[in-house]
């Protein structure tokens, strides 16, 4: 067995949900995510291929629902086996309405989650075995109610208030979503009038200028929840040592809120406690001069489901708000930020089974690398090597997500447990790798070849 | 390997701008004060109302000459169906000039003729389309076109030189939405 075959890296696959095809696009129009595809691909992971994939529930004007999330998700695992890793939601539609439609009305009787599709989803994010799939919910500020709005008054989508002014941009597809949907605020202000409206944008600029807003973060620990001691979010990782500062403005957010999540069934606690999500990246509002929540976090790892970030808004994903950061663009650059950013969702975001894969294939290709350099027998320069080879071709949020990964049980058994620190801990893992490529060599070489 | 699908054939479906629903893109420009009469609707135009439209301009492909596009940032007020304000370029936030035009409903209350005559650089440009309201967001698709201007610029609209600007006779698309 190779080296090359042992470090097989996985595909983390991600879906962005939309419900307007004609507007939220994964092409160039200025709602459209082509831009952000484009610097999600530029920085991909080192030890993961990304499979990318746009799906809107409506095909067209004239269907009307067709890709419903569940029918969506069981058609990729019969075509090609596997389902998705991380389901990123940009939805545009509020709620359910009397007639689909994608013209001034848009969207229809279906455009909110059905039963069918929250029991798939729910299941998918709590998969045994680390296979839960992450998420990312986003939407925007919040509109007036369509005049042919339906109340949703059956399921687990059943509307909670009986007449409301205003509902979010992306409710319809993000209210239901388990735990992920409570992440954000759906209904009442803000809005996109001047006097409740939440303006981040940094200059007296436009959203489409090159001036982006400037992120305060919340200091996190290592389970990712608030801690004055702590670093800022490995999604905010850039260099080492340093951290992605700015995000894309826009003059009316949606808002982000922490639930109450006593409900231990909706929200788990695993034998190390209960996973609570938390808002790790600020912007500043410029009417107010006040801190508005912009990215939450939630780490499903201790509770065995997957991973969630909410955004504030979609704006910081679409072309419109790209128009000032050009791409591709140098190291340091604003633009270069916001695709570091991108690319970390989408590590940070994949199932702890395939954070586990990564780290496998880092490991064995470390391991390889490291025995060209006849440092085998000692694992503490071979820690302190393989750091050296992380540190110049994968991204600071990639290394610490791996070696958290390593820290897992199948790991365990290759890493002695007196390792002061992480350097020293992959050193030992990586020498146990090496000892396993040399056997598989001389098992590979017949008898009297030698 | 990267891979990438697209499961939709998506296909644009926002409404087209009639040229009769929409006024003349002609050199002859905008007809305010003909305009002014077009409030036979329900819908109240007297409100004064500040809006900020995001529009991508595209020049209509022509032999031998480059691709241009741009982003224009138009902050206006409107009132009795006259649109007032400024346009921007919006990338590098360049003031280009004054605006003035139309903003006036057509029949079945959500969709709006919208015309805009702005200067840009040596030209004088005239935007012209249809708005659909939505309760989600307020999308425009129209069509420009350019002449050159027959008095001297006034030099003391431009905050700096611009980097790029059409030139005189190009059409091209205008679409985008309120911001």
């Amino acid at each position: 067995m190779t080296a090359q075959r042992l470090a097989q890296r996985p595909t983390i696959k991600i879906l962005l949900y939309t419900d307007d095809p004609s507007a939220i696009t994964a092409g160039k129009n200025l709602l459209g995510l082509g831009s952000m595809i484009r610097r999600l691909r530029a920085h991909a992971p080192v030890f993961a291929d990304l499979s990318i994939k746009w799906v809107s529930r409506s095909s067209d004007c004239n269907h009307h629902a067709d890709n419903k999330l569940n029918l969506v998700m069981s058609r990729e695992v019969e075509k090609t086996g596997e389902p998705f890793d991380e389901i990123w939601f940009f939805g545009l539609h509020q709620a359910n309405t009397e007639r689909f439609s994608l013209g001034a009305f848009r969207g229809g009787p279906e455009s909110e989650l059905g039963d069918d599709e929250i029991d798939a989803i729910e299941k998918w994010m709590k998969v045994e075995g680390g296979a839960g799939g992450g998420v990312l919910m986003t939407g925007d500020h919040n509109n007036p109610v369509p005049p042919n709005w339906i109340r949703n008054s059956q399921g687990r989508c059943a509307d909670p208030i009986e007449a409301p002014e205003l509902l979010g941009l992306g409710r319809a597809i993000g209210r239901c979503v388990p735990r992920a949907g409570e992440l954000r605020k759906w209904d009442g202000p803000p809005s996109a009038n001047a006097g409740d409206s939440f303006n981040t944008l940094a200059s007296d600029g436009f959203q489409t200028d090159r001036v982006p807003q400037k992120l305060i973060y919340e200091f996190v620990n290592a389970d990712g929840e608030p801690d004055l001691q702590g670093k800022p979010h490995p999604l905010f990782f850039y260099r080492p040592g340093r951290y992605i500062d700015i995000y894309p403005d826009h003059r009316h957010e949606g808002a982000l809120v922490i639930p109450d999540i006593s409900n231990t069934v909706v929200w788990p606690a695993g034998p190390n406690g209960q996973p609570k999500p938390s808002v790790v990246a600020f912007g500043t509002d410029r009417r107010a001069g006040k801190r508005i929540s912009l990215v939450t976090t939630y780490d499903g790892d201790r509770a065995g489901v997957g991973r969630i970030v909410a955004d504030s808004s979609w704006h910081h994903y679409v072309n419109i708000n790209l128009k000032g950061f050009p791409h591709p663009a140098p190291p340091n650059s604003d633009s270069d930020k916001i695709g570091q950013f991108y690319g970390n969702l989408a590590i940070w975001l994949a199932p702890l089974h395939k954070r586990c894969q990564m780290a496998q294939a880092m490991c064995w290709e470390l391991a390889d690398f490291t025995l060209l350099l006849e440092q085998q027998g000692d694992p503490s320069r071979t820690g302190e090597a393989a750091f050296s080879v992380l540190g110049r071709s994968t991204s600071p949020c990639e290394i610490h997500e791996l070696l958290r990964a390593v820290r897992q049980p199948q790991f365990a058994q290759r890493r002695a447990e007196l390792a002061n620190t992480e350097q020293q801990a992959l050193g030992l893992v990586l020498d146990s790798y090496q000892k396993a490529l040399i056997r598989a060599e001389q098992e590979s070489i017949p008898n009297g070849n030698i | 390997m990267e891979t990438f699908e697209l499961e939709n054939n998506v296909s644009q479906t926002l409404p087209r701008a009639s040229a009769a629903a929409t006024g003349s893109v002609s050199s002859a420009g905008i007809n305010v004060d003909s305009l002014k009469a077009v409030e036979n609707h329900s819908v109240d135009t007297t409100m004064l109302e500040n809006k900020e439209w995001t529009i991508e301009i595209k020049r209509d492909s022509q032999r031998g000459k480059p691709s241009f596009e741009a982003t224009l940032v138009f902050i206006v007020t409107t009132q009795n169906g006259i649109v007032t304000g400024q346009v921007w370029e919006g990338v590098d936030s360049h003031l280009l000039s004054t605006v003035t035009g139309t903003y006036t409903p057509l029949p079945g209350g959500h969709r709006w003729s919208m015309a805009l005559e702005f200067k840009w650089g040596d030209v004088n440009v005239t935007l012209s389309g249809e708005a659909v309201e939505t309760p989600a967001t307020v999308l425009f698709t129209g069509r420009y076109s350019t002449r050159a201007l027959t008095t001297p610029k006034d030099t003391g609209e431009m905050l700096d030189p611009l980097p790029t600007a059409p030139g005189d006779g190009d059409t091209g698309t205008g679409t985008g939405q309120q911001t």
